[in-house]
């Protein structure tokens, strides 16, 4: 089972990307399993729980892309957590943490995370280049939605969806606003 | 950087750890000539606008948008909005409805320290200081302590959480409080089972502390590295203290001691502005929290000096000693071994923790047993017309304080908030330094010393207005070595797949 995982927090300017994406995928595709949580770090073990697949989306800042580019990241990818941040723990190592201990985690997440231009200003709205990514992201949950499909042997996509996925997206919306790491 | 640095400064050593609210909360270390540490500063992004965004706003929303601020913190947030609530209204709540809030505090205070201790600081000390950075994770701490550990952490956090939702609507945004009292009241089937959690949860403080004393006080290197003088400051300490002066989480006066021990300052926490103060360095938009009348006299300690801090080491050496007997004795153990009181160890919070912890679990035993808490008389109505009101907990990381000013119909005129890394801002900036002079010599930087540099900042676990907005995976971090010039010599470089690249 799917589902679609939206962090982040409405108070704090491009932070509302994950609620403003969430609420669009509830609009437009009401059967799709949403979840938009302002809980970060360890606390998303809840929503982690029970779940096949799991495509997250997040804000971020790395300052090394325009704001509104979309990072696209898959958890299998990343060979070893790391060192936990402070205040801390990340979703990779919750994960991997939650598998470790044996707990009904997803075998595969995808991280969909747009840079954000500012998320320390509490009432701040929304960057026009963050907002107009929401499209975009919405477009992209609902190719990947489309091309998952569990199989019997593992509960992973393939990779061919994503990859599948992505191609349609990037000519929809033009390649320079994804970054595939 | 401030004008007049680049003449003195031969090089630069970067060190940024990439957070979520910011690209970058950074340390930046100078070096001199010789290639030793002249001077380090430290920068934690903070959020902006707090007091804009409250103006206008009716005073009795704030228990529940403050709450949101923080995604790690938010029952903090909520119950010292709440109180402030109290003392903006004039209102004082029932007996009951302070034991719910306090039972309901206990909790919060026993899930975030459990989770604290074993994921956050347990990197750190139960996996130890000196092993390879690739174990120095949550998989290492399950390595070191068993899944079955692991597992009962879980368990336990989660039992914790359904208490907090049945008496307070949701763990993560309660709508618990309310000025004069509580919304909800507790049944007695509610009670038993809070009782049964309570007491599992002091079962597991106990493990949690005969864990940490075998396996980091058995640790020869770990201590050493605690009693450092690397890791060594002699501030003043401020905490929240009962009549008493016990350490208490939800209520109380605010002590402090100085560098010595003795009692320097105790006062209601709605003096708080004739007792601590805001500085403001050009390098930083964060603001350094200073004893007031002390002055500010730069980045130094002892007893001169007006920095402090807060959160389990200083609440410790803040207050006299335990409420509750479990704690206590775990508390004399911890003096003893470490050379009386106050300890000045800035990597003791770990330990000082897991005695919280131990308290908090107690306290939330004691408040279960508490035949009041069943009562439904757990709201006194305001009456009075809203003016002014300060509202002040300890969140496991610190004292916290909020701040409202309302016109007569409760709207926010003005409002300031002060969290726990404010509190401690000075002495961190501090700690980074003094572990980077005693680690960086001959503009050597190997990566143990980047972990070293770390430990001291993840000791005080800083408030970055919540979590962190980097790639998921790692704390990636950066070190750039600059020569007076500016140019940028050399990088050492930790991603987020946990390379370490240097060039």
């Amino acid at each position: 089972m799917i589902r679609i995982l939206c962090l982040g927090n409405e108070l704090l300017a491009d932070d509302a990307f994950g609620l403003a994406t969430a609420e669009e995928l509830r609009r437009r595709f009401p059967h799709l399993d949403v979840v938009f949580t302002t809980d970060s770090g360890f606390h998303l073990l809840d929503n982690l729980l029970e779940a096949t697949f799991v495509v997250v989306v997040d804000c971020i800042q790395t300052n090394s892309v325009p704001p509104g580019t979309l990072y696209i990241l898959r958890s299998s990818d990343i060979r070893s957590t790391f060192g936990p941040s402070p205040h801390y723990v990340g979703l990779l190592e919750t994960l991997q943490l939650a598998r470790e201990l044996l707990l009904n985690v997803p075998k595969d997440v995808i991280i969909l995370a747009v840079e954000a231009a500012d998320c320390l200003t509490l009432g701040g709205k929304m960057h026009d280049a963050v907002k107009s990514t929401v499209g975009l992201v919405v477009d992209l949950v609902a190719e990947i939605a489309q091309n998952w499909k569990p199989t019997e042997a593992h509960d992973r996509d393939s990779g061919d969806g994503l990859t599948r996925a992505i191609a349609t997206v990037s000519a929809r919306w033009g390649s320079e606003r994804l970054v595939v790491l | 950087m401030p004008d007049g640095e680049t003449k003195k400064v031969e090089r630069r050593i970067t060190i940024d750890p990439i957070t979520r609210l910011e690209g970058h909360g950074k340390i930046e270390i100078f070096l001199d000539e010789q290639g030793s540490v002249e001077r380090a500063f430290f920068q934690v992004p903070e959020l902006r606008g707090f007091e804009k965004f409250a103006q206008g706003r009716p005073a009795e929303e704030m228990p529940q948008i403050t709450s949101r601020i923080c995604g790690v913190c938010p029952t903090a947030h909520h119950m010292a909005s709440t109180k402030a609530l109290d003392a903006l209204y004039r209102v004082t709540p029932p007996p009951a409805a302070k034991k719910i809030r306090e039972l309901f505090y206990s909790c919060f205070v026993t899930e975030d320290h459990a989770l604290h201790v074993y994921f956050l600081g347990g990197p750190d000390f139960i996996v130890g200081p000196k092993a390879p950075a690739a174990e120095r994770n949550v998989l290492g701490v399950i390595a070191k302590v068993g899944i079955e550990v692991g597992q009962k952490v879980i368990g336990m956090r989660r039992k914790l959480r359904e208490v907090m939702t049945a008496i307070g609507g949701k763990p993560v945004h309660p709508v618990l409080g309310l000025p004069g009292g509580v919304a909800k009241h507790i049944s007695t089937a509610e009670q038993g089972k809070i009782q049964q959690v309570a007491k599992e949860a002091v079962d597991f403080a106990k493990f949690t502390l005969e864990t940490f004393e075998k396996l980091v006080l058995g640790n020869s290197d770990y201590v050493d590295m605690i009693r450092s003088d690397a890791y060594t400051h002699r501030t003043y300490y401020m905490g929240m203290v009962d009549q008493a002066n016990k350490v208490n989480f939800y209520d109380g006066s605010l002590r402090v001691v100085t560098p010595a021990g003795g009692e320097w300052a105790k006062f209601a926490p709605a003096k708080y502005l004739d007792y601590i103060a805001e500085h403001v360095e050009p390098w930083s938009y964060i603001k350094f929290a200073y004893l007031k009348s002390l002055g500010w006299n730069g980045f130094t300690e002892g007893a001169e000096s007006g920095v402090y801090c807060v959160a389990p080491l200083a609440r410790l050496n803040a207050a006299e000693g335990m409420a509750t007997p479990l704690a206590q004795e775990a508390y004399q153990q911890y003096v003893s071994v470490l050379g009386g009181r106050p300890v000045h160890h800035t990597l003791a919070n770990h330990w000082a923790r897991v005695i919280e912890l131990l308290y908090a679990a107690e306290r939330l035993e004691e408040l279960s047993r508490d035949q009041e808490i069943t009562s439904p008389e757990i709201r006194t109505l305001p009456t009075e017309t809203p003016r002014e009101g300060v509202g002040v907990v300890e969140a496991p990381r610190g004292t916290l304080i909020h701040h409202y000013q309302t016109d007569e119909k409760g709207l926010i005129v003005k409002a300031n908030m002060i969290v726990a890394t404010q509190n401690n801002a000075a002495r961190m900036a501090m700690s980074v330094e003094k572990a980077a002079k005693g680690l960086i010599s001959n503009g050597n930087v190997s990566e143990g010393i980047l972990n070293m540099v770390e430990m001291a900042f993840r000791a005080y676990d800083p408030c970055h207005g919540c979590a962190t907005h980097s790639l998921p995976g790692s704390m990636p971090l950066v070190v750039r070595v600059h020569d007076c010039q500016g140019n940028i010599q050399s990088t050492l470089r930790r991603d987020w797949d946990g390379k370490i690249q240097r060039s």
